[in-house]
C-alpha cells in the first residue's frame, strides 16, 4: 500500500472523482473534513454514493472518534452500507475496542495522532481487526508542542516507533500526510525520509500528491530485476548463501527480495 | 425555509419551503439534457419521504443522482426536526 487519498465526504466533485485517482486506497473522511452541521449530510452523500459507485480499490471511512456526538451515526452509516472498512481517528487501545463493540466486523487502519497511543502501540498493532497505523502529524505535533510535521526531525520518535510496532505485526505503516500540496520538492524530501525509516506508503490529501507519492513508494525496474535475479539463483540451486554481482546475498536478501516481489501490487 | 447542499460543482442546493400543494422548481446547467429526468427523480422521492404541500427548489450544478437524492434527504431530515418554521 503506497498511497490513501483523502476525500471529504461531503464533497461530491471529490466523491465522483474518486473513481478516476490512481491510488492504492481510499479514506473518505467524516472527520476534520466536515463540520458539525454537515455530519449527517455528508453521511447521506456517502450512503448514496458507495452504494451505487462501489470502488475497484479499497475504501476505508474516517468516522468521528469514538468520544465524538458523530461516532454513533457513523457506525449506523456505515452498518446499513455493510461497509467495514474503518479509519479509527484518536486510536488506542480503549477506542479500538469501543469500535468493535459497535461494529464487531470492522477492519481498522488505526490513526495514531495522540501522545498517549504511543504507549501502547504494540497491543494495538498486534490485534487482528487492525490491518495497519497511520500517524496523524499535525494532531499528534499539537498534541506534543512539537514543530510540524513537515521538519525533518519532527516526530521522529512517533515515526520510528509506529513503523516498529507495524511491522512487528506485519501490518501497514503509512505516514502522515503533506499537507504543502503545492510543493512538490518538500513532498518528494518528506517521502524520502518516511521511505528510509520503512513506511509503505504515504497518505495523500490532494490528488496531484498521488503520481508523486505512488512512484517513489514503488520499487524501481532495477530494484524488481534483482530481486527476480535473486529469487531464481535461490530456486534454482537451493542455496541460501551465494554472490550476485559482486554482492554476498543470504537468507535476509533472500526474503526481502520475495517480500519486494510480493509488495509490489499489495493493497490493503 | 430548510436548505441543503451547496452551489458547488457536481452539487446541488436543495431548498424546501411551505406551500398549498407539492411543486419542484429545477435551474439546472444540464436542464436541456437531463430536466425531465431530474424533476422526476425529485417528485419521485420525496413521494417516499412523504413531503407533501412542500415546495421544491433544486439549483443544480451537475450533480448525480445520487447526490441529489443525498441533499433531499439532509433536507426532508431537517424538515422532520421541524427546521421548516424555525
Amino acid at each position: 500500500m503506497r498511497s490513501a487519498l483523502f476525500i471529504s465526504a461531503n464533497t461530491p466533485s471529490m466523491m465522483l472523482a474518486a473513481h478516476a485517482y490512481e491510488t492504492d486506497a481510499i479514506f473518505y473522511d467524516l472527520e476534520d473534513s466536515v463540520a458539525l452541521s454537515d455530519k449527517r449530510s455528508a453521511r447521506f452523500l456517502l450512503e448514496e454514493h458507495l452504494k451505487t459507485h462501489p470502488l475497484n480499490v479499497p475504501s476505508f471511512v474516517r468516522i468521528n472518534a469514538v468520544d465524538h456526538e458523530a461516532f454513533e451515526e457513523d457506525i449506523n452509516a456505515l452498518k446499513r452500507l455493510n461497509h467495514v472498512d474503518i479509519l479509527l481517528p484518536k486510536a488506542s487501545v480503549k477506542a479500538l475496542q469501543h469500535c468493535l463493540d459497535a461494529y464487531p466486523k470492522a477492519r481498522i487502519f488505526a490513526l495514531c495522532e495522540t501522545s498517549e497511543v504511543f504507549f501502547e502501540l504494540p497491543l494495538l498493532a498486534k490485534h487482528p481487526s487492525v490491518v495497519g497505523l497511520m500517524l496523524g502529524g499535525e494532531d499528534l505535533a499539537l498534541a506534543l508542542d512539537a514543530p510540524k510535521p513537515t521538519h525533518p526531525e519532527a516526530l521522529l520518535f512517533a515515526r520510528s516507533q509506529l513503523l516498529y510496532a507495524a511491522k512487528a505485526y506485519h501490518k501497514w505503516a503509512l505516514d502522515t500526510p503533506y499537507t504543502h500540496f503545492q510543493d512538490d520538492e518538500g513532498l518528494i524530501k518528506d517521502i524520502e525520509r518516511a521511505k528510509r525509516l520503512g513506511f509503505d506508503g504515504k497518505a495523500a490529501i490532494h490528488p496531484s500528491q498521488l503520481p508523486i507519492i505512488q512512484s517513489h513508494f514503488s520499487p524501481s525496474q532495477d530494484a524488481l530485476e534483482e530481486a527476480q535475479a535473486i529469487i531464481d539463483i535461490h530456486e534454482q540451486t537451493n542455496q541460501v548463501r551465494f554472490s550476485y554481482q559482486g554482492k554476498m546475498v543470504d537468507q535476509p536478501i533472500i526474503t526481502k527480495a520475495y517480500r519486494l516481489l510480493k509488495k509490489k501490487d499489495a493493497k490493503p | 425555509m430548510i436548505v441543503s447542499g451547496s452551489l458547488e460543482s457536481n452539487d446541488c442546493l436543495i431548498t424546501l419551503s411551505p406551500a398549498e400543494t407539492f411543486g419542484v422548481r429545477l435551474e439546472s446547467v444540464v436542464y436541456a439534457a437531463y430536466g425531465k429526468h431530474i424533476e422526476q427523480l425529485i417528485t419521485k422521492e420525496c413521494e417516499k419521504l412523504k413531503l407533501t404541500n412542500i415546495a421544491v427548489h433544486c439549483q443544480d450544478q451537475g450533480a448525480l443522482d445520487v447526490t441529489i437524492l443525498a441533499r433531499l434527504k439532509e433536507a426532508c431530515a431537517k424538515y422532520r426536526e421541524g427546521h421548516l418554521h424555525a
